[in-house]
């Protein structure tokens, strides 16, 4: 009840507003949303690129962070990004330890983009392949090290 | 009239952060955990306002303040001023039972009275004696709707409440029928529509991509002219086929994932499985899948067995190496102790030589008397030799080497 009532202000509020390089792909229920979001300066690795995140809420959203992936669709892929796994498990602290009740999705969602804007680097995260290999889709079962702050 | 309704309280709750306020409230006054208007506002040490109970939950997860990070514990949260409570509680908010048809509207903190004492559309007890079921406050006055009333048509006896909804199936009335529209009674109704002549439905091999859509009742003249129908039996079997080898891909592909990439080892008690089991395949993809797990457990098997033949092979060869140090070192050592010795017996040796050749040289001069101490001194050995036994020779000649 509580995630529901916060998730429909919060959709009603995007659909009057949302941040340049930041729309909504699908919001058909109140537990799976998807966005899709666009690298708006000059940066070559993402540009003229969409990308597609999943946000799938829990009955303790906010309370909860919920579990934001990259997904692959039809023409969309997962961007480079030392922090993205190619099965697009994002490594973020805000999503995982240091997520706040007072975020919501257009906040992650700005957070995400500008991951991607700073970033130069075109590589996958080390281990990519045994990460990937091992199967696990939801970020929640990983405990990750937010080693690098560079990015 | 108005204190006979009050006397029937509504046990109905209010939940204060579902209600929908008449204008949308200042973002100020919204929680920035719930986004709705406040309810019971409290602050922390850093001078936020959140709900009482939205704050209480983020503590238990994490013990730090939402907006701004900084530590916070449950004695850091106090009673927000009594402004802002007094702000959120008179936002005019609309009635919960909006949607059973009560318009009313009033401040949040009179909400609840209005539901419990005075909106006619909030449930209250029922008004007849002995009657348990609840009813809207405005038709409290009217009779009982819980009371049982024959049905005209099915004689059937049904709560006055349930009337409209039996109506729709009773047994005895008729409805039409969607497709085509004849009256048939409700219980023959499903039967009817499950087969009505009239009923749009698509061609029986539409799976395999006829667009063709016919009443029921004509579709028989379309089968008999139908390509796809005609074809059905190769599309069957290659549909069947197709499902076989993507099996069978499915399963070659996982023996392929086991093999190529080094895994971890499983223990080797999970590996006890027997593969000739897997031999009585019925055909069935139940029994496909225990003959791929099987296939798993066999390889996994066959793979730590390698392994550890592997290892046992890298230890031993680690034992010889370290063997074949030892013996050189201990070949090397033994090599210079006899050296050492050699050394010492050639020095022997030579101090012998020395002696003898002394003893030799001291001898053939012996007749002839010559000159000073050592002279004297081999008198007394030459009278020693010619009296005394061999040892007491060679204690002397001792004497005589030290000298």
């Amino acid at each position: 009840m509580f995630a529901q009532k916060r998730l429909q202000k919060e959709l009603h509020n995007i659909h009057n507003y949302l941040p340049p390089g930041i729309g909504i792909a699908s919001a058909s229920d109140l537990s799976i949303w998807k966005m899709d979001i666009q690298v708006l300066d000059t940066n070559p690795l993402y540009a003229d690129q969409i990308y597609r995140l999943q946000f799938k809420f829990s009955q303790s959203y906010p309370i909860e962070a919920p579990e934001v992936t990259f997904v692959k669709e039809d023409g969309i892929e997962i961007p480079m990004h030392p922090h993205i796994y190619s099965n697009g498990v994002i490594c973020l602290d805000l999503l995982g330890k240091n997520w706040s009740p007072v975020q919501n999705v257009e906040s992650v969602c700005m957070s995400i983009q500008s991951m991607l804007t700073s970033n130069t680097k075109n590589e996958r995260p080390p281990g990519d392949d045994n990460f990937v290999r091992s199967g696990y889709r939801s970020p929640r079962n990983i405990n990750f090290v937010y080693d690098d702050d560079t990015v | 009239m108005a204190p006979s309704r009050s006397s029937r309280n509504s046990l109905q709750s209010v939940d204060l952060r579902a209600l929908d306020y008449l204008a949308s409230p200042s973002a100020n006054l919204l929680c920035p955990i719930c986004h709705s208007p406040l309810i019971t506002p409290v602050q922390t040490r850093c001078l936020h306002t959140f709900c009482s109970a939205c704050i209480s939950l983020s503590l238990e997860r994490s013990l730090t303040c939402p907006v701004d990070r900084k530590d916070l514990s449950h004695d850091d949260v106090t009673p927000a001023p009594i402004m802002i409570a007094n702000l959120v509680n008179d936002l005019v908010v609309l009635c919960p039972n909006r949607e059973k048809g009560c318009e009313a509207s009033c401040a949040r903190w009179l909400v609840e009275s209005h539901v419990r004492e005075d909106c006619g559309y909030a449930m209250v007890k029922c008004a007849k004696e002995g009657c348990d079921g609840m009813v809207a406050r405005k038709d409290v006055d009217e009779d009982c709707v819980h009371e049982a009333v024959e049905c005209e048509f099915c004689e059937f006896a049904v709560r006055k409440l349930d009337l409209e909804s039996h109506l729709r199936e009773c047994p005895k009335l008729s409805s039409e029928c969607p497709h085509c529209a004849e009256p048939f009674l409700n219980p023959e109704l499903s039967i009817h529509i499950a087969d009505c002549p009239a009923e749009i439905i698509d061609c029986p091999a539409s799976h395999f991509g006829c667009p063709y859509t016919c009443p029921r009742s004509e579709v028989d003249n379309h089968t008999g002219s139908c390509h796809f129908i005609a074809l059905t039996p190769i599309l069957q079997l290659h549909t069947e086929r197709i499902t076989t080898l993507e099996l069978e891909n499915k399963t070659i592909r996982q023996k392929l994932e086991l093999l190529i990439p080094p895994r971890p080892l499983p223990t080797p008690s999970s590996s006890s499985s027997n593969p000739q089991d897997s031999s009585t395949n019925t055909g069935s993809s139940s029994t496909t899948r225990d003959m791929t797990s099987e296939m798993q457990d066999y390889t996994y098997h066959l793979y730590s067995e390698y392994e550890q033949l592997r290892s046992d092979v890298e230890r031993l060869n680690a034992q010889i190496r370290e063997l074949d140090v030892k013996q050189d070192m201990a070949r090397i050592n033994e090599g210079l102790r006899y050296n050492d010795e050699m050394t010492g017996m050639r020095a022997a040796i030579n101090g012998l030589r020395m002696q003898l050749h002394w003893l030799v040289a001291s001898r053939r001069d012996a007749p002839t008397p010559n000159s000073g101490g050592a002279g004297g001194a081999a008198n007394r050995v030459g009278a020693g030799s010619s009296t005394n036994d061999g040892r007491r020779m060679s204690d002397s000649a001792r004497q005589i080497v030290k000298l």
